[in-house]
C-alpha cells in the first residue's frame, strides 16, 4: 500500500513524505516516553525540555532572531559531531536567518518541512564536542 | 554549567561568533581576575571585562575619588565623588551586570601583602598609575606565574603588552629598573587625554578576554604603541632577555622591592 501511494510521486517528494512519517514516529514515540507511571502526559513545557535532551528537538517558536539561532548554537556545541537536531522555527526572520547562520557555521541542513505557520528543520551537526 | 535565557540573551552578540559560543562564555564565567588600579586604565577594562561576563573580578585601589578623575575614569561619576574608587567601581559594575561578583580591596599594594592577592587570581591587569606599583606588579606576577596585562598611558601616547611569564618577555626585559624619581612626569603632572586611557584599557581587556578564552593571538613578545595625535599603531618586538634581572637565566632579584619607599628616600636626599 505505501509503496503504490508513494510510486507515482518524484523521488524527492517521496523523500520528503518518508521524512516526515519518521518525524511522526519520533514525536509519538517522545510522546510516549514523555508519560508519567500512571499514563499521563506532562505539561506542553515539559515535553519541549525533555525533547531538547533527549532526542534533540528544540522548540524555537516564539523565540525572535537571533536568540533562536544563538540557543540552536548552543545545543549544537554539545552534541556530538554528526548528531541529528530538530528545529522548529517560526516562518517570515527565523526561517530565513537561523538555516543560513547555521550552515555558514559548518553545519548541515538535511530537510527543511513547512508545518504550515511554521517550520521543522533538520539539522546535522558539523561541530560539535570535541 | 547551563546559561540562563537572560545570560543567553545578555551575551547573545558574543555567543554568535564562531570562536565564542557557550564554551567560551563558560570560561568567562568561571575566570577570576584582578585589577591593579580603578583608575583611567582599570576603568574602561574592568567595565568590559564585568559586561562580557568575567565572573569575578577583584579591584585593587586606595584612593577616594576626585572631581578631576572624571575626565577619563568612566567607572566613577559626579554622584560618587568623595567616595572610595573601589566602592564606586563595585556599585558600577554590579549596575552593568549582577553575574559578576565584585571584591574590592581598599589598599594599597606592598611586598608584604601582593602575593597573598593575586594568588586566589588567574591573571592580573596593571593599570596603575606609577612605577613602583608596575614594577613590584611586575615581579610578583613573574615570580608567581601569573599572566600580566600590562598597559601604560601618558599625554597622548599609550602602550599595551601581555605578559605570559616563562612564555615571552616580562617588562623588565623591556625596562630593567625605574626611571630614577622625578625624571619622568606622571599624569598628574603632564596630563592626559580620557579617550586615550579607554583605547588602552579596553585593548588590556579584549587582551584578557582573547586569553580567558583561548583565542587569537596575544601581545607576547610585542608592545603595541597608539599615537592618538597620529591616529596610529605600531607594533615593536620584544625578545625575551636572556639578562633581565627577574625573569633572566640568572635572576638578580628574587625578592619583591617596594621602590616607593626607596624612592622616597632618594628624593629626601636630594
Amino acid at each position: 500500500m505505501y509503496d503504490r501511494a508513494t510510486d507515482k510521486l518524484a523521488p524527492g517528494a517521496r523523500g520528503d513524505i518518508l521524512h516526515y512519517a519518521v518525524g511522526f514516529l519520533q514525536h509519538i514515540q517522545e510522546l510516549y516516553a514523555s508519560m508519567d507511571s500512571s499514563f499521563n502526559f506532562p505539561l506542553q513545557e515539559k515535553i519541549t525540555q525533555k525533547s531538547e535532551t533527549r532526542v534533540n528537538e528544540l522548540d524555537l517558536r516564539g523565540t525572535p532572531c537571533p536568540i533562536n539561532y544563538v540557543k540552536t548554537k548552543l545545543v549544537l556545541e554539545e552534541l556530538e559531531f554528526g548528531a541529528i537536531l530538530a528545529v522548529l522555527l517560526d516562518e517570515g526572520e527565523p526561517i530565513v536567518n537561523v538555516p543560513r547562520s547555521l550552515k555558514e557555521d559548518g553545519h548541515e541542513i538535511s530537510g527543511i518541512e513547512d508545518k504550515q505557520g511554521f517550520y521543522r528543520v533538520v539539522v546535522k551537526n558539523g561541530g560539535g564536542k570535541k | 554549567m547551563q546559561l540562563r535565557d537572560d545570560q543567553i540573551e545578555r551575551y547573545s552578540r558574543q555567543l554568535i561568533l564562531p570562536k565564542v559560543g557557550g564554551k567560551g562564555q563558560r570560561k568567562l564565567l568561571a575566570a577570576k581576575v584582578l585589577v591593579i588600579g580603578a583608575g583611567g586604565l582599570g576603568s574602561p577594562c574592568a567595565l568590559y571585562l564585568a559586561a562580557a561576563g568575567v565572573g569575578r573580578i577583584g579591584i585593587v585601589d586606595s584612593d577616594r575619588v576626585e572631581l578631576n578623575n572624571l575626565q577619563r575614569q568612566i567607572l566613577h561619576s559626579t554622584t560618587t565623588v568623595g567616595r572610595s574608587k573601589v566602592e564606586s567601581a563595585r556599585l558600577r559594575m554590579n549596575d552593568l551586570n549582577g553575574d559578576v561578583e565584585v571584591v574590592p580591596y581598599e589598599i594599597r599594594l606592598t611586598s608584604e601583602n601582593i602575593l597573598n592577592l593575586i594568588k586566589d587570581y588567574d591573571l592580573v591587569i596593571d593599570g596603575s598609575d606609577n612605577f613602583p606599583t608596575r614594577y613590584l606588579v611586575n615581579d610578583a606576577c613573574v615570580m608567581t606565574s601569573k599572566p600580566l596585562f600590562h598597559g601604560g598611558i601618558l599625554k597622548f601616547d599609550g602602550q599595551v603588552m601581555t605578559i605570559l611569564p616563562a612564555e615571552g618577555p616580562c617588562y623588565r626585559c623591556l625596562f630593567p629598573a625605574p626611571p630614577p624619581p622625578g625624571s619622568v612626569p606622571s599624569c598628574q603632572q603632564a596630563g592626559i587625554l580620557g579617550a586615550v586611557a579607554g583605547v588602552i584599557g579596553t585593548m588590556q581587556a579584549n587582551e584578557v578576554i582573547k586569553y580567558i578564552m583561548g583565542i587569537g593571538n596575544l601581545l607576547v613578545g610585542r608592545i603595541m604603541i597608539f599615537d592618538a595625535l597620529n591616529s596610529s599603531f605600531r607594533q615593536v618586538k620584544i625578545p625575551r632577555n636572556a639578562d633581565c634581572p627577574v625573569c633572566g637565566d640568572r635572576p638578580t632579584i628574587t625578592e619583591l622591592i617596594d621602590y616607593e619607599l626607596f624612592c622616597s628616600i632618594a628624593e629626601g636626599t636630594q
